[in-house]
């Protein structure tokens, strides 16, 4: 097969977007963060932060920081995890962040095999982006139908995992995967706008669109 | 699961299909964005077009706080016709329930019922009936309670009989009336109970392996209200009466009675519903947590027990009674030779009375329950044997035939099979005898049915009369006559007994002919 089938956007490869949003059928929207480093604060036309929140909070009000110690939690301005108020602090699995008076985030860590971690926000405001969790991916996301992962899928048979790879995101599941309506070779990367079709699960892949100057660090 | 339409696609115009949300048995339902940023569901109608669109119309600009709002009914090119409505970000209530096993604490379910109330309450004001309450069309948003799904509904027509020949809806919330075709707003009232029901105690009243078998259930069952907070139960047994004219009037009515009942108890826990609004997955977590310590006592099986041992008291007083009498009629007060007839009787009963009350499984499996009958009625003939003095072979330590004979070689060698079959050993035929004649009565008759709650009448002297036509047939096998009129009485009195001391509810509602089913 010809690579040019798979010819990716020029833009994709120049300047992979470090952010998705992955439409998942029967399950939900979710967006899906790559860098190691993200910015939350209030949604604004410029200068968005990377999650952009419909509520009372700054533009831009924290920081969530990924390293080998695991994730770090910098306020800018006034945020509390669990009631203690912080600064600088290691955010552990089951963590509420409360940013501002009363938006609140839950911060987990579903699969133990994975750094990857999940924000939820659970004070009935809104992200900008119509999305149901933000996923900070580190390596890999499982999706699967135990509540071990990060998007659980209660119709999928057995786990799939979207993995990092140089040029993008890559899929792993046990079935064939057809992208586009093509069947997909293995350890290729999914190309931007992909519509992807596994045995148990269809999803989509966009790349998200944002303001300019802060997508690519 | 597969849907028609991807990410991207705008099949109506104005509209951009984010993902699917769900298949239900009317058509597809997408997450989808207005051209303005808008988010809506939008539900594809395939199916029962004429009783989906009349429903839809009729419920379009419906306004209610605790409702699903409907936005539109559009066609697309395709002539497809689409239903755009408000799209509901929380979980349906049955995920929420499926994490609690156990059942919500009570005053969560309360305050979930109070929504789903005023939701049902303005819809039969509007002249709606639902006809499809379930935890599945529930959800949850931000603790806020929204009813969705209620395109299914009718109009109520003047009339009660509304001829409706096709029933929709989902079995384990399907009030019993249902089946006739000929129901009111009572069958929302009814599927209500069933839902505070399954909040309460966290499963459905009536479970099974089939529709058939779980609408047979909502028929002829009564529900088991031992696991359902005290506080509840006379609510439940009015929302869940198989008459629908003995349920409450109006679904306001059973509101009030729950809201009164939650405004009871104690020590309210205060619900963390402040200016923050959290997530009602984290609201109930956090209920729960606190109330972990006190789900442990089973007040089910405790009340089950309690009344049984109640039943089996009564049984053995009446026993006496019987004997008593018996005595003093045919054997000019020769007690002794009552007192094996007293014993078996009641034990007998015990054992009838058991199986009727703990054996839930459904009644197609008869055979199962007889062998298991069977199995307590060769216990009791050991029990016969051991009470008419004979000496059990596995206790007696002299020869095989030293079993203490009350029956005179003469007489045992007149009886018809016995003298044939064993003409020089009386042990075995004797043994075998009282075995196979209590395993046989219990194997013949199906004795449950005497001390099931929804029997036909109270007292059938049918049953009793099959239970004599049986003890006499079986006679044979017992060695002599003091034997066999002492078995012959203890079976009659049993057969009875157990009619006499089994709860019995007069039936309220006609069995329904035909089940039209339909598995939407």
């Amino acid at each position: 097969m010809s690579s040019a089938l798979y010819a990716l956007p020029d833009t994709w490869l120049k300047f992979p977007s470090m952010q998705h949003l992955m439409w998942i059928d029967g399950v939900g929207g979710f967006l899906v963060c790559l860098g190691p480093r993200i910015t939350i604060g209030q949604a604004s036309a410029d200068k968005p932060p990377d999650v952009a929140l419909l509520a009372d909070v700054s533009r831009h009000h924290a920081t969530i920081q990924r390293d080998a110690e695991g994730y770090f939690l910098e306020a800018i301005r006034k945020a509390t995890i669990n009631g203690q108020a912080a600064e600088k602090a290691l955010l552990r699995p089951g963590d509420r962040i409360t940013l501002g008076a009363s938006c609140q985030l839950l911060f987990t860590q579903p699969a133990a095999i994975s750094a990857s971690a999940r924000l939820d926000v659970v004070s009935g405001h809104r992200l900008q982006q119509p999305v149901n969790a933000v996923l900070l991916m580190a390596e890999t996301l499982v999706i699967g139908p135990a509540p071990q992962a990060h998007v659980v899928a209660p119709d999928l048979v057995e786990s799939m995992v979207l993995y990092r790879m140089k040029d993008g995101i890559a899929l792993r599941c046990s079935g064939p995967i057809r992208v586009n309506g093509n069947a997909h070779p293995e350890r290729m990367p999914l190309p931007a706008g992909a519509q992807v079709v596994t045995d148990g699960l269809s999803f989509a892949l966009e790349a998200s669109v944002r303001g300019q100057g802060t997508g690519i660090r | 699961m597969k849907f028609t339409y991807a990410n991207g696609q705008k099949p109506l115009d104005g509209f951009t299909i984010k993902h699917g949300i769900g298949k239900g048995g009317f058509g597809e339902v997408y997450f989808a964005l207005s051209e303005g940023g808008k988010e809506v569901a939008l539900k594809l109608i395939r199916t029962n077009l004429d009783v989906e669109l009349r429903g839809i119309r009729q419920c379009l600009n419906l306004k209610h706080p605790n409702l699903v709002h409907l936005y539109d009914l559009r066609t697309d090119k395709d002539g497809d016709t689409w239903v755009v409505m408000e799209y509901v970000s929380g979980e349906p209530m049955s995920a929420i329930l499926a994490r609690y096993p156990d059942g919500l604490p009570a005053d969560l379910a309360g305050q979930w019922f109070a929504g789903l109330a005023g939701a049902v309450h303005y819809l039969h004001d509007q002249g709606i009936v639902h006809r499809d309450l379930k935890p599945g069309n529930i959800f949850l948003e931000n603790g806020c309670i929204k009813v969705g799904d209620y395109g299914l509904c009718k109009f109520l027509a003047g009339s009660q009989h509304l001829g409706q020949t096709q029933s929709v809806g989902t079995v384990h919330y399907m009030a019993p009336e249902i089946s006739t075709g000929n129901y009111n707003r009572q069958v929302d009232v009814y599927a209500a109970g069933v839902i505070l029901y399954e909040m309460l105690t966290g499963r459905v009243p009536f479970d099974g392996e089939s529709a058939g078998e779980i609408l047979m259930k909502h028929l002829t069952e009564k529900p088991d209200l031992g696991k359902v907070p005290s506080d509840f139960v006379p609510i439940l047994d009015r929302a869940l009466c198989k008459n629908p004219a003995h349920r409450y009037s109006s679904i306001a009515e059973m509101a009030k009675d729950v809201a009164a009942e939650i405004n009871a108890q104690a020590a309210p826990v205060v619900l963390p519903v402040g200016k923050t609004a959290y997530a009602a997955s984290d609201l109930a977590a956090t209920v729960v947590a606190r109330k972990e310590p006190e789900t442990l006592a089973h007040p089910g099986s405790q009340q089950k027990s309690a009344q049984l041992a109640g039943a089996v008291l009564l049984a053995s007083f009446l026993a006496l009674v019987f004997s008593f009498l018996l005595g003093i009629l045919f054997k000019e007060g020769d007690w002794q030779s009552m007192a094996p007839v007293f014993f078996l009787t009641t034990l007998g009963s015990g054992a009838v009375l058991t199986i009727s009350r703990f054996w839930k499984t459904p009644v197609e499996d008869s055979w199962t329950r007889r062998l298991v009958l069977m199995g307590m009625g060769v216990g009791l003939g050991i029990i016969g044997l051991w009470l008419d003095g004979f000496q059990l072979p596995w206790f007696g330590n002299g020869p095989a035939d030293s079993m203490r004979p009350l029956v005179s070689p003469g007489e045992a060698s007149r009886h018809p099979v016995y003298g044939l079959l064993y003409p020089d050993n009386r042990t075995l035929p004797v043994f075998f005898g009282y075995l196979s004649y209590f395993g046989l009565m219990f194997l013949a008759l199906r004795w449950w049915k005497m001390g099931e709650e929804t029997r036909a009448q109270r007292f059938s002297v049918q049953a009793v009369g099959a239970t004599a036509f049986w003890a006499y047939v079986l006679l044979f096998l017992l060695p002599a006559a003091a034997q066999r009129q002492e078995a012959f009485l203890a079976l009659l009195l049993t057969s009875a007994i157990v009619q006499l001391v089994s709860p019995w509810t007069p039936k309220t509602l006609e069995r329904n002919k035909k089940f039209r089913l339909r598995y939407a």
